[in-house]
């Protein structure tokens, strides 16, 4: 019986192939071997929780599991937990899945799953890298019995399953809680997912193993190495020399070239927008003077003012030639199509004469000199927008000076408020968790407006965004998101510019590669090629 | 490394080379004088600049009317325009500081000569220091602490670079101290300030004066690196070395020439300045007058 099992086992898989190949899909492979990929990702840390950065998720990813992940329509699927079902407004049920064990082959319990909840909100040092905020409205967490999670928040959570799109369940130990320092020194990391850890060295390599007991089936790959290559270039040159076999964030422009050179290019509008955002709340700004070179008046507190300025800019030039095609022009703060953004905003072509009118309008003829800021390297494209708006403005009379810095040096200025008017990036699981950090009041209790560096704040927005939270999951709680978005940006707070795509190119081995809007790079996206 | 390539060639640049060099050079300078006349586009300015005619290859026409004839830049800048002005900024924040560095250089080297004791030491050994760190090195410490801009960039040269200066000045004032004339003037008690001034300086002055041109070369090289490097000149006003670094990343896609011709300019430009810097040496030092 076994050794039929055996025998047969191969022939279904390669029956399986053939089929796969038939239907014109990419397939994978018996003897695939190891899976080298050139990530952007330089990991930091071996604590799933020590910061929320794609920096860390995403090479993480391989060894932690969540209870739930995000599809690429972001639409929430089940993961270490199969079903979800609002018990009343502040309590929430969560069904584990049967037979997952973790990597030391202790199996996974709803005791894992408290003991991570109250890891991140009891234990880690606050903000808890970030992580703190998905868990800080939760009162309490039980678990009634080993495969299920009883959750009680403090307020109504509609939406706290997307909460676990983000939270790694790390096993619990006998006693105490796991430090980040043990977790990066003594011992290895364990969690449920589809790779083992094989071994780290500190910002330049991952290596991971397979993990064959895996609860969704055996992964695609023996080995896999992630590579540390914080160059572009350097990332392009590994992928195009075979020396590895994905390569991730390569830029745009680099595109036509890889293709030519038979590498593949997979790309995906990215969850995320990059914007400009203005101080509108000082009296005065540093570096915004009338034509003369007088100081003013704090111009960006006039809507119209905000206005004339999206109207006078060019996102064409920004998506098709800084990014060369490799990027979408934005009117909101999701690609429109994706839960929660609106159809009726769109990104028009730049109307010069009407936005030079509205400046007017507003008592500035001559327009103005303003100080353009942004970080360097951080974003594609971010520091050519800078220049490109510069090019915008000035047909109406705006004269900008950009300035890029290192982003450590940005972020430190930006939330000092030594700037007027700046040049971001936000992404998030969803569009409310963008919107409630970009452009809701900022409101530590809530946790509204993190990177509200603005200090934008419209109440009657901040009520239409709370009542549009208030509306449990679908089509309802999308319109009236989508409606309090138009809302705010008739306001124009901030000049969404574009999203830009991720993209990521392949060698021969690689048969095939998923793109997912998050952003990660890993292994599970990665199905060998046939011979 | 003037000398070496000299001694490599066979031939000091006498006759056509030499003479061609000087042409160049002042056809650099001419132009770089001339940029705002003769430059079809203000790549400085963002009104002259068509975002959407960004990358162009040699050859179009433009919207200004005006053919990009080394083609544009990721930004719609025109590259014949962008050198013409880069060489503007190479050669105001190379000459500037070339100048006042010896400037420093001299009344550092003269006065380490005259006082001797600890003022000798003190900045002697300062300059041994410098001198010890390769000059990038020097330079980028001090443009990262200086912080960006065209006056820091000089800034930062001059700090590069003042030592050299006053490691020759005060050898050959060393040997100028020890002469009768300097103790004509002390026994006449002419004030310090005088002699130094008036008489040690004018001769511990020509092995220094030799070397600004030299100097210059080293700094269009500095400011190009510095530049390359992302730091220094603002990026809405590119030096040729910005220029070249914002084509390097986009050498791979095939759009060659928004690197290329920028860093043929800036060859002809260094090469040029060291070649007739080199002649200017020879006539002015005694020493290497050979024949």
């Amino acid at each position: 019986m076994m050794k039929q099992k055996n025998r047969l086992h191969p022939f279904l898989l390669s029956a399986v192939l053939v089929s796969l190949a038939f239907c014109g899909a990419l397939s994978g492979q018996a003897q695939a071997q190891e899976l080298r990929v050139a990530t952007a990702y330089k990991l930091m840390t071996l604590d799933p929780h020590y910061a929320n950065l794609n920096e860390n998720t995403s090479l993480l990813s391989h060894i932690y599991e969540r209870l739930v992940y995000q599809d690429e329509q972001l639409n929430l699927k089940p993961g270490l937990a199969t079903s979800w079902e609002r018990l009343s407004d502040t309590q929430w049920r969560f069904r584990l899945r049967e037979n997952v064990r973790f990597q030391d082959g202790s199996p996974f319990t709803a005791n894992d799953v408290v003991y991570t909840i109250e890891r991140i909100r009891d234990f880690l040092k606050p903000p808890s890298g970030g992580f703190q905020s998905y868990v800080s409205g939760i009162k309490s967490v039980s678990a009634p019995d080993p495969l299920t999670v009883i959750i009680e928040t403090k307020t109504s959570a509609p939406t706290l399953p997307l909460a676990f799109s983000s939270i790694f369940i790390m096993p619990k130990p006998p006693v105490g809680f796991r430090t980040t320092e043990e977790l990066n020194a003594e011992t290895p990391p364990v969690g449920t997912g589809p790779y083992k850890f094989a071994g780290w060295s500190s910002g330049e390599t991952l290596k991971l193993a397979r993990n064959d007991d895996y609860w969704g089936g055996k992964p695609a790959w023996p080995t896999v190495t992630f590579r540390v290559i914080e160059s572009p270039a350097a990332r392009v040159a590994a992928l195009t020399t075979g020396e590895v076999d994905v390569a991730d964030a390569i830029p745009a422009r680099d595109v036509g070239a890889l293709k030519q050179r038979g590498a593949k290019i997979e790309s995906v509008g990215a969850a995320r927008v990059n914007f400009l955002q203005f101080d509108v709340a000082s009296e005065t700004l540093p570096g915004v003077t009338d034509k003369s070179g007088e100081p003013i008046a704090n111009p960006f507190r006039n809507p119209m003012v905000r206005k004339a300025l999206a109207m006078a800019t060019d996102r064409g030039i920004l998506t098709d030639k800084i990014l060369a095609g490799y990027g979408t022009p934005a009117s909101q703060l999701f690609p429109a199509g994706l839960p929660g953004t609106s159809a009726n905003l769109v990104a028009s072509p730049p109307k010069y004469d009407e936005a030079k009118a509205l400046l007017a309008k507003a008592g500035y003829p001559d327009g103005f000199n303003l100080v353009l800021a942004g970080p360097a390297g951080r974003y594609p494209g971010d520091g050519e927008t800078l220049q490109a708006v510069a090019q915008s403005w000035a047909r109406i009379g705006v004269t900008v000076r950009p300035i890029a810095a290192p982003f450590s040096v940005f972020n430190t200025k930006r939330a000092a408020g030594e700037y007027a008017v700046w040049y971001g990036g936000c992404s998030g699981e969803a569009v409310d968790i963008m919107l409630d950090a970009l452009l809701a009041s900022p409101d530590p209790e809530r946790g509204t407006g993190a990177l509200n560096y603005g200090n934008y704040r419209n109440e009657a927005f901040d009520k239409m965004l709370a009542r549009a939270e208030s509306i449990r999951e679908g089509p309802e709680r999308n319109r009236a998101l989508a409606d309090a978005t138009e809302f705010v940006m008739a306001d124009q707070p901030i000049i969404p510019l574009y999203h830009f795509h991720h993209i990521v190119g392949h060698g021969k081995r690689v048969g095939s590669y998923v793109m997912h809007p998050r952003g990660w790079t890993t292994a599970m996206q990665t199905l060998p090629a046939t011979e | 490394m003037k000398a070496e390539i000299i001694r490599v060639l066979g031939k000091p640049p006498y006759g056509p080379t030499l003479t061609l060099s000087k042409i160049v050079l002042a056809a650099y300078v001419l132009l770089a004088l001339a940029a705002p006349a003769i430059a079809p586009q203000n790549p400085y300015d963002p009104l002259q600049i068509y975002g959407w005619e960004a990358s162009s290859p040699p050859g179009t026409t433009g919207s200004g009317g005006y053919i990009y004839l080394l083609g544009t830049d990721g930004l719609g800048r025109d590259i014949v325009s962008s050198i013409l002005y880069g060489l503007r900024i190479s050669l105001l924040v190379s000459i500037t500081s070339a100048a006042i560095a010896a400037l420093i250089g001299l009344t550092a080297g003269v006065s380490a000569a005259y006082f001797g004791k600890w003022v000798d030491v003190a900045i002697m050994r300062l300059v041994d220091l410098q001198l010890s760190l390769p000059t990038i090195l020097v330079a980028l410490i001090a443009i990262v602490t200086l912080g960006p801009g065209i006056d820091r960039i000089i800034l930062a040269l001059i700090i590069a670079q003042w030592a050299t200066y006053a490691r020759v000045v005060r050898g050959v004032a060393l040997s100028e101290t020890g002469k009768s004339y300097i103790d004509a003037a002390r026994l006449m008690r002419l004030p310090t300030s005088r002699i130094i001034f008036r008489h040690l300086l004018p001769n511990s002055i020509a092995p220094a004066v030799t070397l600004i041109p030299i100097e210059v070369g080293h700094a269009v090289a500095l400011e190009a690196t510095l530049s390359f490097l992302g730091l220094g000149v603002p990026i809405d006003k590119p030096s040729l070395g910005a220029t070249v670094a914002n084509g390097f990343q986009y050498l791979l896609t095939g759009q060659y020439w928004i690197s290329l011709f920028p860093g043929l300019a800036l060859v002809g430009l260094i090469a040029s300045i060291n070649l007739v810097g080199e002649d200017v040496r020879r006539r002015l030092d005694p020493r290497s007058r050979s024949i």
